[in-house]
């Protein structure tokens, strides 16, 4: 609030000077006048910023126009007659005794002195908050794209980790070779999630082979319950997907479908390009009723990314697709410009 | 008692391993090798599996996967008239093993410690066996009070020792056991229990109640020689003229 102090002495000050200047021209300096624009300018100061306080402290600054102006009048009335008290044994030694008239003039006078102050106040105030808002606003929602993005940045889910490392060391000593690719495999798609979390989208085609190395884990825990077909034409992979996209399909689909029926079933990966959008479809063996919670909210994620990077043309949907089959459809439109500024940019 | 006796002075426990993976049950069979004191008697893939074999090999303790295809772990404990020890194997965390309202249930987390199964079967070792009451009873269905069952309400369960429910009451196709501060449904008919409880521990005094004596805090003589009997719980039931009788007459030998 330093600024606020430098205009209020500041302008007290010459609001003084200028008092105690215009009878000294004309009638020579007399100590009256002195203490008359000494004590005014000091209950200037004082007295607007009791009222300052006050507007604070009501929350005035919040009220609309209508609300406002009648409060601004009456204080300001209220402050004008308390700053006419504290000169008035001053003013009655100026002024002639007889004489009334330039009392109300005074009194009209420090009215319209605090009127200005007041409407400088607010002015001051409402330029300053019209700038703030705009850059809290523009601030706020980087932000909270942002966390929403990184909350919402699907990871890797423990309990498959944890499965596949009790499969895998069960694994080492059946068939190591098949283990030895285990490893491998699942070292690329750690090294594949890590790295997902810091890029905003990356091509089908990298996404593919994360999802690969995903379900020959699963096969690996599921064995010969899990099946799955991938089908994907070549001018599709070079279209950009958010990371880990067709993975979180995948694991949704074998976590509510396949893992669930002691037979097991089938998992189809399909990926067309129509227009200019990417149509992806992940098919399961198995019931939309044996969706889970979680599953609804593993979707409803991914749904969310999508829309954050590629805008509301991007679709998700679920439906069963047969008797015993459930789809889950996504249109990833072509990106344009990025939605969201990255990173730290300044406003 | 032939053979009970010698497999009780070896002190040997007969497991059932129950998951849907073949590799964790390898893995788990491996790491009991180190365990002489565990035989195990059978794997199964399914619960349904698991609830057949279970009456062959009469296992003293399951290890027993929580998340399988088709029926669940719940859904096989609380099928069952008694459970053997239970250990449960799990990837998910602690967390997910919140439901249990008894620390008597001991879970492994996959991959398994073999520092962490070792203190499981020695809990197991020390815990004593439910299913070889001392005195031998003539049934052999015949439950004892040290007989444990599986009750599961809503998104709670419990592994209690008959010995420990004070209170059994008809609900319809269901009795509702009272024990502790807890009043769970089975869902098992007051008239298909009485078979099978030891009747010196549970004592039927109604219709639709079966008290359990160990718990009767008091008897008092009621209108018309009826008795009524306080149970440590609080609960006052009031005996049939008929069971009442019985109840003197046993009382008094």
């Amino acid at each position: 609030m330093r600024p606020y102090w430098i205009c209020q002495v500041t302008g007290w000050s010459l609001m003084g000077v200028v008092t105690a200047a215009i009878p000294t021209l004309y009638g020579g300096l007399r100590w009256a006048v002195v203490g008359r624009a000494v004590v005014g300018a000091v209950l200037g100061i004082v007295l607007t910023d009791q009222f300052r306080r006050h507007i604070l402290k009501r929350g005035w600054l919040r009220l609309s126009p209508a609300q406002l102006v009648p409060r601004i009048v009456v204080a300001s009335l209220a402050i004008a007659f308390a700053m006419m008290l504290g000169v008035l044994p001053f003013l009655l030694l100026i002024i002639p005794r007889d004489r009334t008239g330039p009392l109300a003039a005074i009194f009209a006078g420090h009215v319209a002195v605090i009127l200005g102050w007041s409407v400088i106040y607010l002015a001051v105030h409402y330029l300053r908050g019209l700038r703030g808002a705009e850059t809290d606003r523009w601030r706020l929602e980087v932000a909270m794209r942002d966390t929403e993005l990184r909350a919402l940045r699907a990871q890797l889910n423990p309990h498959f980790l944890f499965n596949s490392l009790n499969s895998l060391r069960g694994l080492v000593t059946e068939d190591s070779t098949r283990a030895q690719n285990a490893v491998t495999g699942l070292a690329a798609l750690l090294r594949f999630a890590l790295l997902s979390s810091r890029a905003r989208t990356i091509t089908l085609d990298r996404e593919l082979e994360a999802t690969r190395h995903y379900l020959e884990l699963e096969s690996l825990r599921l064995e010969s319950r899990l099946r799955y077909h991938i089908d994907v034409e070549p001018q599709t992979l070079g279209h950009l997907v958010p990371p880990m996209l067709v993975q979180t399909l995948v694991e949704n689909a074998i976590k509510h479908g396949i893992a669930r029926l002691a037979d097991g079933g089938t998992v189809r990966i399909v990926a067309r390009k129509r227009a200019h959008d990417l149509h992806i479809r992940v098919t399961n063996t198995g019931s939309l009723g044996s969706l889970g919670e979680s599953g609804g909210i593993g979707l409803a994620n991914s749904l969310e990314r999508l829309r954050l990077i590629f805008g509301d043309q991007a679709q998700l949907t679920l439906a069963a697709s047969g008797l015993d089959e459930v789809s889950c459809d996504v249109v990833v439109p072509t990106p344009s410009a990025p939605a969201v500024p990255d990173g730290t940019a300044q406003p | 008692m032939g053979p009970r006796s010698h497999e009780e002075t070896v002190s040997r426990l007969r497991a059932l391993i129950v998951d849907d993976e073949r590799l964790a049950r390898k893995e788990l069979r491996r790491l009991l090798q180190q365990h002489p004191e565990i035989e195990i008697a059978g794997e199964a893939a399914t619960a349904r599996d698991a609830r057949k074999m279970m009456l062959d090999l009469e296992p003293d303790v399951l290890f027993l996967d929580i998340q399988m295809p088709g029926e669940s772990a719940f859904d096989l404990l609380t099928s069952l008239d008694s459970v053997p020890l239970i250990v449960f194997t799990t990837a998910y965390d602690e967390y997910a093993l919140h439901a249990f309202e008894v620390s008597a249930l001991d879970y492994l987390l996959k991959p398994i410690e073999p520092g962490r199964l070792a203190r499981a079967v020695e809990r197991l070792l020390s815990t004593p066996p439910p299913t070889r009451p001392t005195p031998p009873i003539s049934n052999p269905r015949q439950l004892t009070e040290n007989h444990r069952v599986f009750v599961a309400e809503g998104e709670r369960c419990w592994l209690i020792r008959l010995g420990e429910i004070q209170l059994f009451e008809s609900a319809g196709n269901s009795t509702r056991v009272y024990f502790a501060n807890e009043k769970p449904l089975i869902a098992r008919t007051l008239v298909d229990l009485v078979p099978r409880l030891d009747e010196r521990v549970f004592f039927q005094a109604n219709r639709h109640q079966i008290i359990n004596l160990k718990a009767v805090r008091s008897i008092q003589v009621w209108f018309g020689g009826r008795l009524l009997a306080r149970l440590e719980s609080g609960h006052e039931v009031t005996l049939s003229r008929r069971r009442s009788r019985e109840f003197r007459e046993r009382m008094t030998v």
